[in-house]
């Protein structure tokens, strides 16, 4: 007998696999840069929600936030917490990894409207033929 | 009864990933590339519920801000600067076939290779127990045993900034390279000087009004969200990124010349080395200290350890403040709001202004 839980989290699982499929498929077959571009930042915030789900558990009837809300925990509060919240890892390499995606997304559109002006086109086939 | 009521949770996470690929879908697929941006900040909005339905706050606080607010603002200015279309003709029908077969086959076994890592069956998908890494963490992070806590009751931002502190220090540094790039590409350019008039640029009133109204609170809440980074959900990094929607919205709402008024580039670009300068000392002072008393210390040091036994006072006058961490969240808070700054002063030149540079620079 399978959780109805269990399903419904796999059901999002599946919903996820298929948005980077979605995503990938964008990056390689859409010539115009800066759609490449959109379809990278889904498919980085894909990869975050995976790193996201690693550090899911269950617990009854749901799980904390893993952050304290006594600033003087007893030996029971520490063990109650370290029974519920979610896995904290994630959500440190995540938080960064959303920050310095966005600057390095920020130098990509800027190197993109650079290639623009020098250009004259976004298409990157036309980009490829051309020459200097 | 109450299995509907712990029901819930699970069923809106995968409303709202079934949501969420219906929007990539519109998103990949649209050739008017104002409306694929706008779809992709709606696949980010059911990206926010998810991640906090998969109650991670932390991430809430900084996604909101960078995927529906920041990052679709400069793909709309992107793209107003570039194509506005999308030309698709010309891609083969089976060059596209064989990349969607490649691309779900690489999915798939990476997929099967999270599921495995995760050392888990499909029959118990949410995993009930917790690495013994993360139960280390979690029961370390505020403790009566100061030489093995970093006494913080956030255990994320306790992780970001002292366990894995040196991390979060390189990856800073990958940010200040990437807004170095983006310095060195408009290495000639300046925002022109023009006086901002009232009546020709912008919004409408209600826009500019509601705008003087909203501003000033999203500061507040910015510098709130930075400085209990030790305390509650947030930090350096969410408190950050949260103050630079104001200069998205001041350049949007009103004009670049009006927000010069508030954000001068050279000025900007100061109080971004001040943030890194305050980063670099708060990983330095407890090693600083004990290079002044002549005890061992280490770098990136918080609290006293065993074999170093000096470290930064973890309360003043009964207030909990971490030690370190609220030195590296203000410093933090700072880089990254001026960083973002900075881009966006850039990318708001008018073209033609830059056209002018460019075109000078080639010949």
């Amino acid at each position: 007998m399978i959780d109805l839980r269990t399903y419904l989290f796999t059901v999002t699982y599946i919903a996820i696999l298929v948005n980077t499929v979605i995503a990938l498929y964008g990056i390689f077959v859409r010539p115009n840069i800066l759609k490449k571009i959109i379809a990278l930042s889904i498919f980085g915030d894909c990869t975050f929600v995976y790193a996201i789900i690693i550090g899911f558990r269950k617990a009854e009837p749901y799980p904390e936030i893993p952050i304290m809300i006594t600033q003087q925990p007893s030996q029971e509060y520490i063990e109650h917490f370290v029974a519920k919240a979610v896995d904290p890892v994630p959500p440190a390499l995540v938080l960064t990894g959303v920050v310095i995606g966005l600057a390095v997304m920020l130098f990509l559109i800027f190197l993109s409207i650079q290639t623009y002006r020098l250009f004259g086109t976004l298409d990157i086939r036309k980009i490829v033929k051309m020459r200097g | 009864m109450s299995d509907l009521y712990s029901l819930t949770p699970y069923v809106v996470l995968a409303v709202s990933a079934l949501a969420s690929t219906i929007a990539v879908y519109l998103a990949v697929t649209e050739k008017d590339l104002i409306k694929a941006v706008l779809y992709s900040a709606i696949q980010s909005t059911f990206y926010a519920l998810i991640f906090y339905l998969l109650v991670v706050p932390d991430i809430v606080l900084v996604y909101i801000p960078v995927a529906v607010g920041l990052l679709p603002a400069i793909l709309i200015i992107a793209v107003k600067k570039t194509e506005k279309y999308e030309d698709v003709g010309g891609v083969p029908r089976s060059t596209s076939i064989i990349v969607l077969l490649s691309v779900t086959v690489f999915t798939l076994i990476a997929g099967y290779l999270l599921v495995v890592s995760h050392a888990i069956t499909f029959d118990v998908f949410p995993s009930p127990d917790a690495r013994l890494l993360a139960k280390w963490f979690l029961a370390t992070t505020l403790w009566w045993n100061r030489l093995f806590s970093s006494m913080s009751p956030e255990a994320v931002t306790a992780i970001v900034w002292d366990y894995r502190g040196l991390d979060t220090y390189f990856e800073t540094s990958v940010m200040y390279l990437a807004i170095i790039g983006a310095l060195a590409i408009a290495r000639y350019l300046d925002i022109p000087r023009k006086e901002y008039r009232e009546d020709v640029m912008g919004m409408s009133i209600i826009g500019k009004m509601s705008a003087k109204i909203i501003v000033p609170m999203i500061i507040i809440v910015a510098i709130s969200i930075a400085l209990h980074g030790h305390l509650t959900p947030g930090g350096g990094f969410q408190g950050g990124v949260t103050g630079a929607v104001t200069v998205s919205l001041l350049i949007f709402i009103f004009s670049v010349y009006f927000a010069t008024r508030f954000f001068k580039i050279n000025i900007a670009i100061l109080l971004r080395i001040i943030g890194l300068a305050g980063i670099i000392l708060s990983a330095t002072i407890v090693a600083i200290i004990g290079f002044l008393i002549g005890q061992p210390a280490y770098i990136f040091q918080n609290q006293p350890k065993i074999i170093a036994q000096i470290g930064l006072p973890y309360e003043i006058g009964g207030n909990l403040i971490s030690g370190t961490l609220l030195l590296f969240n203000t410093s933090e808070f700072l880089a990254v709001f001026m960083g973002f700054a900075i881009l966006f002063l850039l990318l708001s030149i008018p073209e033609e202004n830059v056209l002018e540079v460019i075109k000078g620079e080639v010949e």
